[in-house]
């Protein structure tokens, strides 16, 4: 199992681990309610230096993920950041990434860390042309720092450049003299920001935001940060996504461009839109505290239309929330259901996501 | 901390009795091991149980323990403020956060459960 960079900081500050894809990661830091309750009120630090970090570099590296991404990279420009699905031949998903351009011929790839080996297999297949591809995961780590008073922190912390940084987009810069590349990118739908550095000023970087942050930041752990990404109605991959779903199941098609270049999965795409999906993902509340979990079944009319993909609780609701894959025609934004939750039935109801929206408006 | 007059099971419930009646809850150690607690299921007053089945469960974000009665009798009462407040489970385990009243068929029941120091050699060594 690998550890974190920053591992022993994580352990003196008292967090539980657990194993997730291989690392060990801190879980929460004490109160997973805490930590969800202070991202959305204030601003709380994460330590996702786990994540696969990859760079493709060379003249035809933009070709070669125009072939491999749903997305349009003809849309970026140096700084801009995207998110996007690497799908197989047959459509299903690969892996969700975002891609950040630094040039034309430069791109950062973040990907999930269950799928790194995997992904860098598959990229490194499809190399045409002149290209090379980098695992810079081990030599970086990544922070997110999410909540309303995030850039008020990031400002706080010397970063001038933070409050006209546009969302999904990113620029290097400095905290005090510690070179990092800032994002304004997030996996909670809160305003946030996303801070690459070199493994060496890891320790420094981390240092720097908890000063600049206060008592108005919390630390939190990969369970505070699946609420919160539940809360955004965001997948998963192993639970919303995989090589088996594709993304008009998955409601992802906002990211999917069929009217540009082709790319690898595009037919099988267009071919499940010719026809009905299978199921459709949609956000669940529950109508009081009753967790629904992975797995449980979902019920309508007595009759089963769905499962869920993913289940917690939303202390920001108090409620049980989840995500959803349902029949079709039962997917829809109201429909009263039932969930099979152990032995008892709870009812709850179907909503297009996000189950939560934060009031605060990003620098655009 | 354990409180000196107290009973415990090996599945880490606590009984304060009484006179005939055993109030239950759950300990410092296992409200600690569940981190919050968002949700409470308990089983209905009147209900009886048996001394080792199952009375109810409690949810955290990340899973659902069962709960399991250290005495056999009827539910008399349930402790309604955790339906909307589960977290005085984890505020006070001992206090606010008791769970169920139960009316014991035979109290001698208790003498199987461990005292404070016995619970505390007991979860020394989980």
């Amino acid at each position: 199992m690998k550890a974190l960079p920053l591992s022993h900081v994580h352990e003196r500050l008292g967090a539980r681990m657990a194993e997730f894809a291989g690392w060990q990661m801190p879980l929460e830091y004490g109160s997973v309610v805490s930590e969800v309750k202070a991202v959305r009120q204030r601003a709380g630090l994460f330590d996702i230096s786990h994540m696969g970090r990859l760079e493709l570099s060379g003249p035809s590296a933009g070709a070669i993920l125009q072939r491999l991404t749903t997305n349009d990279l003809d849309k970026m420009e140096d700084g801009k950041a995207q998110y996007t699905l690497f799908l197989n031949a047959s459509g299903g998903v690969i892996d969700d990434a975002v891609v950040y351009r630094l040039s034309p011929s430069e791109y950062f790839i973040v990907v999930n860390a269950a799928n790194l080996q995997k992904d860098l297999a598959w990229l490194g297949a499809h190399i045409e042309g002149e290209a090379e591809l980098a695992d810079w995961t081990d030599g970086l780590v990544l922070f997110a720092l999410q909540g309303p008073l995030a850039e008020q922190i990031l400002t706080k912390a010397g970063v001038e450049a933070a409050h006209s940084l546009r969302r999904f987009h990113f620029v290097e810069t400095a905290i005090g003299t510690i070179h990092c590349a800032i994002s304004r990118t997030g996996y909670t739908g809160e305003n946030g920001f996303e801070i690459a550095a070199r493994v060496e000023v890891g320790g420094d970087l981390w240092q720097k935001l908890e000063e600049a942050g206060g008592e108005d930041l919390h630390h939190c752990g990969l369970a505070a940060r699946d609420v919160l990404r539940i809360e955004a109605g965001y997948p998963l991959y192993g639970h919303e996504i995989d090589e088996v779903t594709n993304p008009v199941e998955a409601g992802l098609m906002k990211f999917v461009k069929l009217e540009g270049t082709d790319f690898i999965g595009r037919s099988a795409v267009m071919s499940a839109l010719s026809r009905p999906p299978a199921r459709m993902l949609i956000s669940l509340e529950m109508d009081g505290r009753a967790v629904p979990r992975d797995g449980d079944l979902v019920l309508a009319d007595n009759g089963r239309i769905g499962y869920v993909s993913s289940g917690t609780f939303s202390p920001t609701l108090s409620r049980g929330i989840g995500l959803v894959f349902a029949e079709p025609n039962m997917a829809k934004q109201g429909r009263q259901v039932e969930v099979q939750i152990r032995d008892a039935r709870r009812p709850g109801l179907l909503k297009n996501p996000p189950l939560y929206s934060p009031r605060s408006a990003y620098a655009d | 901390m354990q409180t000196e007059n107290l009973k415990y099971s090996k599945t880490h419930e606590w009984v304060r009795v009484a006179d005939d009646t055993a109030t239950i809850g759950i300990t410092e150690y296992a409200q600690h091991e569940l981190g919050d607690i968002v949700n409470i299921d308990l089983i209905n007053v009147s209900r009886v149980v048996q001394m080792g089945e199952r009375f109810g469960s409690v949810d955290s974000v990340k899973a659902v323990s069962d709960l399991f009665s250290p005495v056999s009798g009827e539910v008399v009462e349930v402790n309604e403020d955790l339906v909307e407040s589960p977290e005085l489970i984890n505020e006070e385990p001992y206090g606010s956060g008791w769970m169920i009243i139960i009316k014991m068929e035979d109290p001698s029941e208790i003498d199987v459960l461990m005292d404070a120091d016995e619970y505390e050699e007991y979860t020394s060594k989980i």
